[in-house]
């Protein structure tokens, strides 16, 4: 058994012989700032690769659907490729899947108490936001206001 | 296989071994293979008859894919913020992060993961060797589903792993076999 100094000089050596890895710290740098939209790609990436699996269809086969790549439809299913809507879209076609969701717009308007039937019908904003109030559950009417229960 | 060189992944706290068929050093081949979606679906693929073998909680492939890409992250957060601020500056420690491997072979681990819930551990192992207090050098790492290390060839491969690095520091450093023991990690929180 070597003696406590003994041992503290040979490991300040090893760590004197090491050489610093500034690579891992700029790609962990990297990995923290572009948290987000990795994450997108990721998700994308295993929905992709579960597909491909469930049909019984090679990357190969998928670059030549979409007329990429083999090597770029390896770099997708990696997870960390920045892909473009038209790169989505191909593999939404190619695979027959739906990727990505744009929620649809939904019209906000200032909300004004007034009974269902006093709202002009034509009126697109107040029909929307009532339809959501009614849907949600939660209303908005002041307590006086509140249609009385049959 | 041989060892080709040391690398220093914390500042005189943290190293990682480069085997002489890799490209890169043990610790960041890790974290490259972590974040890997075609590698772990397909890893989880081939191992499911052990993800689903009840030592961890059953779960699907894609939910296995997506526990272990946040564990991997949160993991190298903690490793990143040492490795930034150094371990004098933040509350967190290596000695923290590791624990002894011995436990993680024994009934006893499981016995209290049970009681802090399956999930509460992680799957993902940083294999390392301990040189002194808060000093490691990693040699490995690996996905481990099973309770023991002594039946599944990537884990047996990484047992091996720890033993060349073993070997080498000694002849090399002159650090005894006595100085030495393995770690793992632990799921972070």
């Amino acid at each position: 058994m070597i003696k406590n100094e003994e041992m503290n000089e040979n490991v300040k050596r090893l760590f004197a012989d090491a050489i610093p890895d500034t690579k891992w710290m700029e790609e962990a740098q990297w990995r923290i700032d572009n948290e987000k939209w990795l994450d997108i790609s990721g998700k994308i990436a295993l929905k992709v690769l579960r597909t491909l699996r469930k049909k019984g269809v090679s990357q190969k086969e998928l670059a030549e659907k979409m007329g990429v790549s083999p090597q770029y439809v390896n770099k997708i299913v990696k997870g960390s490729e920045n892909l473009s809507l038209e790169t989505i879209t191909k593999l939404e076609t190619a695979l027959e899947i739906q990727l990505i969701e744009v929620k649809s717009y939904q019209y906000e308007a200032e909300v004004v108490s007034s009974p269902v039937s006093d709202v002009n019908s034509n009126a697109p904003g107040y029909k929307t936001k009532l339809e959501l109030v009614c849907c949600s559950g939660q209303s908005e009417w002041n307590e006086n206001e509140k249609p009385k229960a049959a | 296989m041989k060892i080709l060189s040391i690398f220093e992944i914390v500042k005189n706290s943290l190293l990682a071994v480069q085997f002489d068929h890799k490209e890169e050093n043990e610790f960041r081949h890790l974290f490259n293979l972590w974040k890997d979606y075609e590698f772990l679906e397909s890893f989880f693929e081939d191992n499911l008859i052990d993800l689903n073998s009840g030592f961890y909680e059953e779960t699907e492939i894609e939910n296995a894919v997506l526990l272990t890409i946040d564990d991997a992250k949160k993991t190298e957060k903690r490793i990143f913020e040492l490795a930034t601020k150094g371990q004098t500056n933040t509350d967190e420690v290596l000695q923290n992060i590791f624990k002894p491997l011995i436990s993680d072979s024994f009934d006893i681990t499981l016995e209290r993961q049970k009681a802090y819930g399956l999930r509460k551990k992680s799957w993902l192992r940083i294999y390392a060797i301990r040189i002194s207090p808060n000093r490691f050098v990693i040699t490995g790492g690996a996905i481990k589903l099973t309770k023991t290390m002594n039946d599944r060839e990537h884990l047996i491969k990484e047992l091996e792993k720890l033993e060349i690095a073993k070997k080498y520091l000694k002849e090399n450093y002159l650090i005894e076999e006595s100085d030495f023991y393995y770690s793992d990690i632990i799921r972070s929180e």
